[in-house]
């Protein structure tokens, strides 16, 4: 037995749980010599106890597997977690980023509000302010008409104020001015200049500034808005607190006519957003928005017109820049009075302007610098010492308390208080008067340039100090002296300006006072002012010039203002509605005009109607004159070039005669032998196929081997792809042109203009025509923008498609009633390829600009 | 004192009434001397503009309006009156305003983006080659090929051969429109020979190509155009 003995291994189990697997394999002899010669029994019983072994070795490999297998799922398991938690941990980080993000954005949102209401209370005060001013002249006045010296009188004035009325008011005062020889002694009524300051606030420039961000653009002027403010709060500290070259500002003069008389830019600017601006605005006659974007940038503006000067400022628009209307204000008042002569005199040429830069850095500094007032108040201050000054002040205080309280009630005290004051200061009121002699000076009472509108700039200017102080003195405690001191800061800033410039408005009055000496002596009274005898000086250039304005009173040339303009406007507003052009759009137009009138003189025999009528040609012609190619067999042309079938939709409400023009123009293709599908894709409307086929059965027959086609797939199938594969056909079948037809639809019907939207974005042809009725009206706008809308926001492209040009239908009926072609080419920009004026196949021309045109201004 | 003043002041009316008098009716007295240049926008219509009649280059943006300006170009004779007329498609109706009084007509061409333009280049001197006054008065045209400092610019003979094809397309098309409503017909008048490709010398206007640089300030051979057909 020993020879058969098996060699086996010697393992060394170390564990419990350790296993050995070994290859036995034992030979059929091996296997026969330990069993031969035993019993029967003793072999069964080896067999058993060798199974039995085998059979617990396996279980114990099972079980070892399953133990395997369980810690594995416990690995994973962990890891799974782990992965959990970190990705929670993610999360909940960044959630918090974006809370800090949305916190943020509130905060801003928030001191956007606040500097909104802030700027809605100083509007408040300065009106307040305006009205008590208003009163304390008319006080002031009392005194020097010996009658209306007594107390009782001006109460009886009092109540009358609420209602006070600044044209009517401005009326008399300019007509007070105009007369040429009056002499310095006589005192213009001492209203006149706030008057003209409230009037020039009432100009859409101004106003619709103020408001920029809050979607006032467009909205209508109210009558009474606050002259332009000064920027105290807000703006200026958010630029001084932005690192150096995030602030890129660029500030432009430009003439109309395209030359750029001075540019400055504090950091680098993309693209060319003012060439944008004037093609998208000014060109379109849009000016009367007062604000713009492009890209990253926003452009404000601001026109002289009488210098044909275009101010713009382009800023990021991520910089809620309040003070940006002031600075064009300022900036062009004061540049109209150091240049507007030399640029009026060398027209064409290209004017010096030496000195302006730094003019221009003074003044925007000043106007940045505005809220770190009070660290200047250790400046000499003259201003301060004025009797007009501390009186005005007086009032100022005084005025919003009560105000605050009831409406506009002062009480007698009051004015008792008010005239006493007066008496006090010897009837001389300083600032008035100054005023006054200011204007006597000027012999001719104006300077060449927009006499008229360049004082009203002034007294707008002078308002907007009034209105900053009133702000001031609200702020700070009641006390007089306090009072003083506080406003004297604001004014002291403006009026001394280091630099001699300052950032109010105003100041460009102010900065004139290097050659004041010539002034100085003419005004021998103490209490005029530094500031009188500098808002003096600004008057100086224009009376060297005042022999030439004399001539031109003489000659009844005259200066357009908002006032002259304003019934002419409306009449001319009248008379477009009646012309059936939309109310609004009538509105935003001689809005537009009107902008760019005022401020230009007229020829002495030139009446305003007419002139105002020619720009209103010219500003028509412009709009309707389109500005993209409407040479449609020129793009067919091209499209055969490529060899693909030009595709062509007509869409429009119901009934504005879609097919009907739609076969005019197969018409007209087939007589320049191009080849014609027309698909059907108006799967709505009884009969509409069948009308198609008859135009098509027509067409046939009118023109010999005339190519044309109908494609049609009956009713209720999804227009879309039908005209796909109308498409689709015309390329085999050689085609030149596909018309597809659509069904009408009202631009308010949600789900049929999604149905047009996916037509459009599913075959993307190569022009949308909108079909519209010439005998719409207001509604024309409403379903032009409907539809560009749908177009847009249902095409769920990055670049959606829009209308590309109109056709006017039933140009025939409506005599010269033509405004919808205007309403039309307003609100999409687009031009009108034809206008239909009949029943028959040849009715259908091309549109001429300037019949419209004449339509239009036909009396 | 107040009489010397009104003397004075009489004295320049009279004066203001002549100049008046002068620069009103002198430009229709005499014989056309307008010169338009015209283009399409950013050609560099104004910077030539005042290159011309002031000698200086200017930074220009968009125009708005028409910038005019009297030059002596010969000196001694009487002076060119010379109109920059804006190239936005909005205000082209401009041109036609001015078509009545010209005697030559500038069209400015930025030789760098001719490729691209050359549908609304041969477009707009279609416009003014069809013109009533250009064609009864066989008016000389300069096309005047901007910013040939450019490395991407063409020369004027490839300038030339992309308009005339271009415009032989356009001939077709255009002749082929509908009426317009009024329909006095004689604007759809027909370029060159029928049956032909168009040249610019079937014209009856005198074309001429001049490349020319107002980045370099190189407008003398403009100049000598102007000199030579106003003179």
């Amino acid at each position: 037995m020993a020879t058969y003995l098996y060699h086996n291994h010697s393992p060394n189990l170390e564990l419990r749980d350790d296993i050995v697997f070994v290859e036995l394999n034992p030979s059929q002899e091996y296997r026969s010599s330990i069993l031969s010669g035993l019993r029967p029994e003793i072999v069964m019983e080896i067999c058993t106890r060798a199974i039995s072994f085998w059979t617990y070795q396996t279980a114990q490999e099972a079980r070892f597997q399953e133990m395997t297998q369980k810690s594995l799922e416990d690995k994973l398991s962990a890891l799974e977690k782990q992965l959990q938690k970190m990705t929670r941990d993610v999360n909940a980080e960044l959630s918090g980023f974006r809370d800090t993000v949305g916190n943020l954005q509130k905060e801003l949102e928030q001191e956007k509000r606040r500097g909104v209401d802030l700027s809605e209370q100083l509007d408040e005060k300065s009106r307040q302010l305006s009205k008590v001013q208003n009163m304390y002249d008319r006080q002031k006045r009392r005194p020097l008409f010996p009658l209306a010296t007594e107390p009782p009188h001006s109460q009886i004035v009092m109540p009358s104020l609420p209602s006070w009325n600044p044209y009517n008011l401005y009326r008399t005062a300019s007509a007070i001015q105009n007369p040429v020889g009056m002499e310095a002694s006589r005192p213009p009524p001492a209203g006149a200049m706030l008057n003209k300051s409230v009037d020039a606030a009432a100009e859409p420039t101004i106003h619709t500034i103020y408001h920029p961000t809050q979607g006032h653009l467009g909205s209508p002027p109210r009558p009474f808005s606050p002259p332009a403010p000064m920027p105290v709060f807000g703006g200026p500290r958010r630029v001084d607190a932005l690192p150096g070259g995030v602030y890129s500002g660029n500030s432009i003069s430009q003439r109309f006519g395209g030359l750029v008389l001075w540019s400055k830019a504090y950091g680098p600017v993309q693209s060319s957003p003012i060439n944008s601006l004037i093609q998208d605005v000014l060109i379109e006659e849009r000016a009367s928005t007062q604000i713009y974007y492009k890209d990253n940038y926003a452009l404000k503006w601001t026109f002289i017109n009488e210098l044909d000067l275009v101010f713009i400022v382009v800023y990021p628009k991520s910089l809620g820049l309040t003070y940006i209307d002031t600075l064009l204000q300022a900036a062009s008042s004061r540049f109209s009075d150091l240049y507007g002569e030399r640029i009026l005199r060398k027209s064409g040429g290209v004017p010096q302007l030496k000195d302006w830069g730094v003019e221009f850095e003074a003044l925007l500094q000043t106007i940045e610098d505005q809220d770190a007032l009070s660290k200047k108040s250790k400046q000499p201050r003259k201003f301060e010492q004025t009797v007009g000054y501390t009186n005005s002040l007086a009032f100022a205080k005084a005025k919003p308390e009560e105000n605050a309280n009831k409406a506009a009630l002062l009480d007698e005290e009051m004015y008792q208080r008010n005239i006493e004051a007066l008496k006090k200061k010897s009837g001389g009121s300083p600032r008035m008067t100054s005023r006054r002699a200011n204007k006597a000076k000027s012999p001719a009472g104006s300077p060449v340039i927009g006499s008229e509108n360049k004082k009203s700039k002034e007294a707008r200017t002078w308002d907007g100090k009034i209105s900053a102080k009133d702000a001031k003195s609200l702020d700070y405690s009641n006390s007089e002296g306090s009072n003083i001191v506080n406003a004297d800061h604001l004014v002291d800033q403006s009026g001394m300006g280091q630099h001699s410039k300052d950032g109010t408005y105003n100041v460009a009055d102010l900065d004139d006072n290097e050659d004041d000496e010539s002034y100085s002596d003419d005004e021998s009274e103490e209490e005029y002012t530094k500031i009188s005898a500098r808002s003096l000086q600004a008057k100086k250039p224009a009376a060297s010039s005042g022999l030439m304005s004399f001539f031109k009173n003489m000659t009844g040339q005259k200066e357009m203002t908002p006032e002259t303009l304003e019934p002419i406007m409306s009449k001319m507003k009248e008379h477009l509605v009646n012309k059936n052009v939309a109310a609004d759009i009538a509105q935003h137009l001689c809005d537009s005009v009107a902008k760019g009138l005022v401020g230009q003189t007229l020829g002495s025999f030139k009446s305003v109607q007419a002139h105002v009528k020619q720009s209103m040609e010219t500003a028509l012609k412009r709009i309707l004159t389109p500005k993209t190619s409407v040479d449609l067999l020129r793009d067919i042309a091209q499209a055969q070039a490529e060899n693909r079938p030009y595709t062509i939709v007509f869409i429009g409400v119901n009934g504005v005669g879609k097919s009907t023009n739609l076969s005019k123009t197969a018409f007209w293709l087939l007589q320049n032998n191009l080849k014609v599908l027309i698909a059907a894709c108006d799967t709505f409307r009884s009969g509409a196929v069948e009308q198609l086929r008859v135009h098509v059965r027509n067409l046939k027959a009118l023109e010999q081997n005339a190519v044309v086609d109908l494609y049609e797939k009956g009713y209720g199938k999804d227009s879309a792809s039908i005209a796909k594969e109308a498409i689709a056909s015309a390329k085999q079948t050689k085609h030149d042109v596909v018309l597809i037809d659509t069904a009408g639809r009202m631009q308010d019907n949600d789900p049929l203009m999604r149905a047009l939207a996916k037509l459009v974005t599913v075959n993307n042809p190569d022009k949308i025509i909108f079909v519209g009725e010439a005998l719409v009206g207001n509604e024309a706008v409403d379903q032009l923008t409907k539809f560009n809308a749908a177009l847009k926001d249902y095409s769920g492209l990055a670049n959606p498609r829009h209308i590309d040009g109109m056709i006017l239908t039933k140009f025939d009926t409506i005599d010269d009633k033509v405004g919808a072609a205007l309403s039309m080419t307003y609100t999409t920009g687009q031009p009108i390829l034809f206008v239909g004026t009949g029943q028959t196949y040849t009715d259908l021309k091309n549109m001429k600009v300037s019949h419209v045109v004449q339509s239009l201004l036909r009396e | 004192m107040h009489t010397a003043i009104y003397a004075v002041l009489i004295a320049l009316v009279l004066v203001i009434i002549g100049l008046a008098a002068k620069t009103l009716l002198g430009p229709k007295k005499g014989s056309k001397n307008t010169v338009l240049i015209t283009g399409l926008p950013f050609a560099g219509k104004t910077t030539i503009h005042y290159l011309i009649n002031y000698g200086k280059s200017v930074d220009t943006v968009t125009s708005i309006k028409e910038n005019e300006a009297d030059v002596e170009l010969v000196p001694g004779k009487a002076p060119l009156h010379i109109v920059d007329i804006p190239g936005h498609e909005r205000l082209r109706f401009k041109f036609s305003e001015f078509m009545p009084i010209a005697r030559a007509v500038v069209f400015v061409v930025d030789s760098a983006t001719v490729a691209r333009q050359t549908r609304l280049l041969a477009e707009y001197l279609y416009d003014i080659l069809a013109n009533r006054f250009a064609q009864n008065e066989k008016l000389p045209i300069l096309i005047a090929c901007n910013k040939s400092d450019l490395i991407t610019s063409f020369k004027k003979e490839r300038i030339q051969s992309l308009l005339e094809a271009e415009i032989n397309k356009l001939r077709q098309t255009r002749t082929a429109a509908l009426d317009t409503q009024d329909a006095d017909g004689n604007e759809n008048v027909f370029l060159g020979f029928e049956g032909q490709d168009f040249t610019f010398q079937d014209l009856e206007n005198e074309v001429e190509f001049i490349e020319c640089s107002a980045e370099n300030k190189d407008m003398e051979a403009v100049k000598d155009w102007m000199a030579a057909v106003c003179y």
